[in-house]
């Protein structure tokens, strides 16, 4: 060894004492080193598996405080990953300990972030227990709130330590939905924020988060009206939302849907009591069919699966044709379509221009808003006419009839906008003749 | 070469310089002087035949494949060099010490690891015509090793709330192990009076290198601050020798039927010893889920060095053998330079981590203290000297050493398959400046690419990972075109980690 024997002897005792700093440190600074979502989340999945409900919602509270985004293959730490599905868990948990309107809210919860559909069988345990869900609460159809957390009376006297007490609760009734209760919590905390004086910096954070939890509140109580057609209702509390920031984008695309479900509503004839009945709401089973063909839709459409997109919409708007969302979808997919054809037609492809103004034409005979003036509507006819016209040219035609095809496009297009006037310019000089040739009979 | 020619026959002289301002030596050659064709061929047989041979004995000490490593000196594991060693701001595995020991409190179940390592280096100098009449052919250096590089074992304890990650491991920090052959080199000398034909090779066998015992700590001091610490008892040192063959036939014009015959070979056998400790802090901060920033400093060490020389030389001219022998050895010691890194990581999406990693070395302040040589005399002669460089100086054209700088960037992507089957990709670069500047007085940087992949499933983890690193660089003042120099490595590392 040619070790010298200072660094012998001095080794282990700067190490130990480096070692023993580390250990003090980390011990005194525990409370702040609190764990992150995935060990609470590791914590809930243990306890779930030893069926310990209220430890496995315990935990899963403070995961959704951590992380509320459930995720399927979500990084952990290292090369790990997890299937984050707090929601779903959450709502089993409580489906087992008989609580179902809670279980109910979490099922839903998870149906609506929409990562359950990734697994197959969990999805259907969730559908099962959910629909038993909705027997069990039957018998009173009136929609209770969830249950109220009894808030523990602190008995610290010091108001810092209530202030933060008030905050972690609010934050807790907020990770769980309970917006009225976190909005109290809140507010007792202010209270007490304002008669301190002190926390100034407290004092915007808090007034932030109740703010943030009133829009959050009113945005879910116009969703509600929306369902329930009580439009006007739902504009103003959606307008009380937009009055404080102008900007909420949240706020803002409900209002427009909320204006187009009124609009649409208003010059839909209202239906039949029974049908009615039928597709209302308060029909959960449809409900609950429609959420997933509306989430299934959606995903579709992200990944650009127009035509199947298009039945899972069209297949919600049967079960229920008061859907703003499917309406809209459908007309993107339209629209979609309408671009392809006249792509096609220019680029002279003929037969699949042709197919793909087929398709809109398909989807404007599901959509009401075919019977409105809207350039998608008028455009899908105008080039419907035009193919139809090329084709009697070109001598391509299938019957003979195309001729007759086109002018009743035509007429049809003067019928929603009486001042429609044909882009010629656009068109073979034959084309144009036929065009400004309806277009002077229409108006004569 | 041309220089040691011109030198006065029977005559032996040693050639220092000394560096003005830190008052040390940089340089100290003994140069032996024969008639001048002798010069030549043991010039030959004993200078610039070795892989990273250099003028000073030195270089002897940490054998041929340390330089590479010297600046090179990061951590250990495939995965991380499949992202081109672009580590410190994630340190999340069973490696994390040896790259950041702030990155142990991350760590939340036990883990073992065990990584080894392949290696091939090469340096090429294409053939030189000095003049018409002097012709080099081309220097073909190649050698290989594998081994051992890295095992661990971590154990994360759980004391009420506060979680402590103590790790206990073994790393080749610097691997001497080297086994290189050269070609015959063939120098031809063509003059009016004689034409020289000149054989040499040369063969290294070198086993050993600096290993660390590191014991660390990591812990978690608040929600998104981890802290850690090392401490590397370093140790072991360098075995094994270096074999120098030439062969020459001198072929008189004047008299051609007058051959003149002349073989030589020497030997050199080398033993060293080398133990210090440093320390290792390192602190890594989660700004945000997806943003980490790591920082860690290793401290400089003192590594006592004690080293033992022997070289023989054999020589037959025209049948008369001569044999001579030298031996040296002395207890000195060495200043390892300080190190300290900053890294920073980021996950786009979940499968997906690109990290950068930039690093300097104090190498100006690392220092060959007390180096003691024997003369032609055999007397004692005490240096303190820069530490070897692969790029042959001449002694006045040696320059301090300065700082090292190192960029590292890689990304990491994790493909989930099915049944929790994870597989990821990695690649990664990285540039590398040497400490010193070559003969031309150019900065000498490498460059590096690397690439990876693995294979979890379970509680197992295979990683493996291939770096190929490359630069060129005029080895000597009297060369006429550059050394290329590549080094090709592959890592395997194996984890289990328990609990999943």
């Amino acid at each position: 060894m040619i070790l010298q024997k200072n660094k012998i002897t001095s080794l282990p005792a700067l190490t130990g004492f480096i070692f023993l700093s580390f250990i003090l440190i980390s011990t005194f600074t525990y409370q702040l080193n609190a764990d992150q979502w995935f060990n609470h989340y590791e914590k809930a999945m243990k306890a779930f598996t030893e069926k310990n409900w209220n430890q496995t919602i315990s935990n899963l509270t403070e995961a959704i405080r951590e992380k509320q985004e459930p995720k399927i293959n979500c990084k952990t730490w290292g090369v790990r990953f997890v299937d984050y599905l707090p929601y779903y868990y959450m709502g089993t948990s409580y489906f087992y300990l008989g609580n179902y309107e809670q279980a109910k809210f979490y099922f839903n919860k998870s149906l609506e972030y929409g990562e359950i559909k990734k697994k197959e069988n969990l999805l259907l345990d969730l559908n099962q227990k959910l629909e038993l869900c909705k027997t069990k609460l039957s018998p009173t159809p009136i929609e209770t709130p969830p249950t109220e957390i009894t808030q523990p009376e602190t008995k610290d006297s010091s108001t810092a330590a209530q202030i933060s007490q008030y905050i972690a609760e609010g934050d807790k009734f907020k990770s769980i939905g309970d917006f009225p209760s976190a909005r109290k919590e809140y507010s007792k905390a202010k209270n007490l924020i304002e008669l301190s004086k002190e926390k100034t910096n407290l004092l915007v954070d808090i007034t932030q988060k109740l703010a943030e939890t009133s829009k959050t509140e009113k945005l879910l109580q116009a969703e509600d009206l929306l369902k329930q057609n009580r439009f006007d209702e739902a504009i103003t509390t959606i307008q009380t939302v937009l009055k404080d920031n102008r900007a909420d984008t949240k706020a803002r695309l409900l209002l427009k849907q909320a204006q187009l479900a009124r609009d649409r509503f208003q010059k839909t004839p209202p239906q039949s009591p029974s049908t009615a009945t039928a597709t209302t709401p308060t029909d959960t089973g449809g409900q609950n069919s429609i959420n997933i063909l509306l989430v299934e839709g959606s995903q579709l459409l992200k990944q650009e699966n127009w035509e199947t997109a298009k039945d899972k919409f069209a297949a919600a708007l049967q079960l229920n044709p008061n859907l703003p969302n499917a309406l809209l979808a459908l007309y993107t997919i339209a629209n979609h379509y309408l671009n392809s054809g006249i792509k096609s037609y220019f680029n002279g492809d003929l037969p699949l221009a042709e197919e793909s103004l087929d398709k809109v034409l398909d989807i404007l005979g599901i959509n009401p808003l075919s019977s409105q003036n809207n350039k998608t509507v008028i455009n899908t006819y105008l080039f419907k006419a035009v193919i139809l016209l090329e084709k009697h040219f070109l001598g391509t035609a299938a019957h003979g009839n195309e001729m007759q095809e086109a002018r009743d496009f035509i007429s049809k297009i003067y019928t929603l906008d009486p001042d429609f006037q044909p882009p010629k310019q656009y068109f073979s000089p034959r084309i144009s003749y036929f065009l400004e040739r309806t277009y002077f009979l229409e108006r004569k | 070469m041309a220089k040691i020619l011109s030198g006065t026959p029977s005559d032996t002289f040693l050639l220092t310089q000394i560096d003005e301002e830190e008052g040390i030596i940089m340089k100290q050659t003994l140069i032996y002087t024969f008639p001048p064709l002798l010069v030549l061929i043991i010039i030959m047989v004993s200078v610039p035949v070795g892989l990273y041979s250099q003028y000073g004995h030195e270089s002897r000490l940490f054998s041929p494949a340390s330089d590479t490593n010297f600046s090179g000196v990061v951590g250990a594991g495939a995965r991380a060099f499949g992202m081109g060693g672009a580590f410190i701001a994630i340190a999340d595995d069973a490696t994390a010490a040896s790259w950041n020991p702030g990155g142990l409190g991350q760590l939340e179940k036990p883990e073992f690891s065990f990584v080894s390592r392949f290696q091939n280096c090469r340096t090429l100098q294409p053939a030189q015509l000095v003049t018409p009449g002097f012709f080099i052919g081309p220097k073909d250096n190649d050698g290989n090793s594998y081994g051992f590089d890295f095992i661990s074992l971590t154990y994360p304890v759980h004391i009420g709330k506060v979680k402590l990650v103590p790790q206990i491991s073994f790393q080749r920090s610097i691997s001497f192990d080297l086994k290189t052959t050269m070609n015959d080199v063939r120098t031809m000398i063509s003059t009016p009076e004689y034409f020289q034909d000149i054989y040499a090779n040369d063969i290294q066998d070198f086993v050993g290198g600096i290993d660390n015992v590191s014991f660390s700590l990591g812990t978690k001091i608040f929600k998104r601050i981890n802290i850690g610490f090392s401490t590397n008892i370093m140790m072991n040192g360098l075995d094994g020798s270096e074999t120098s063959n030439a062969f020459a036939t001198i072929t008189s014009l004047a008299d051609p039927g007058k051959i003149y015959t002349y073989e030589a070979q020497q030997k050199e056998s080398i033993k060293s010893e080398m133990e210090g400790i440093n320390f290792n802090f390192g602190i890594l901060v989660d700004v945000t889920e997806n943003f980490k920033i790591g920082v860690v400093y290793k401290s400089s060490a003192t590594i006592d060095l004690n080293y033992d020389v022997t070289s023989e030389t054999t020589t037959n001219e025209n049948g008369v053998i001569t044999k001579s022998s030298l031996r040296y050895g002395a207890n000195s010691y060495f200043r390892w330079p300080q190190t300290i890194g900053i890294g920073l990581a980021f996950r786009p999406s979940d499968p997906l981590t690109i990290s950068v990693d930039f690093t300097s070395t104090r190498w100006s302040k690392a220092i060959l203290r007390n180096f003691l040589i024997k003369d032609i005399d055999n007397k004692d002669v005490i240096l303190d000297v820069y530490f070897p460089t692969f790029a042959e100086f001449s002694p006045d054209k040696r320059e301090k050493q300065v700082d090292s700088v190192q960029i590292r960037g890689g990304l990491e992507y994790i493909i989930i398959g099915k049944k929790n089957l994870l597989i990821p990709l990695r690649i990664g670069l990285f540039g590398d400046t040497q400490y010193y500047s070559d003969a031309a007085g150019n900065k000498v940087t490498l460059f590096g690419i690397t690439g990876g992949m693995g294979i979890k499933k379970g509680i197992f983890s295979f990683d493996i990972a291939a770096l190929y690193e490359f630069g060129n660089y005029l080895k000597s003042n009297t060369d006429y075109s550059e050394t290329l120099f590549s080094d090709f490595r592959i890592y395997a590392s194996f984890i289990i980690s328990f609990g999943k």
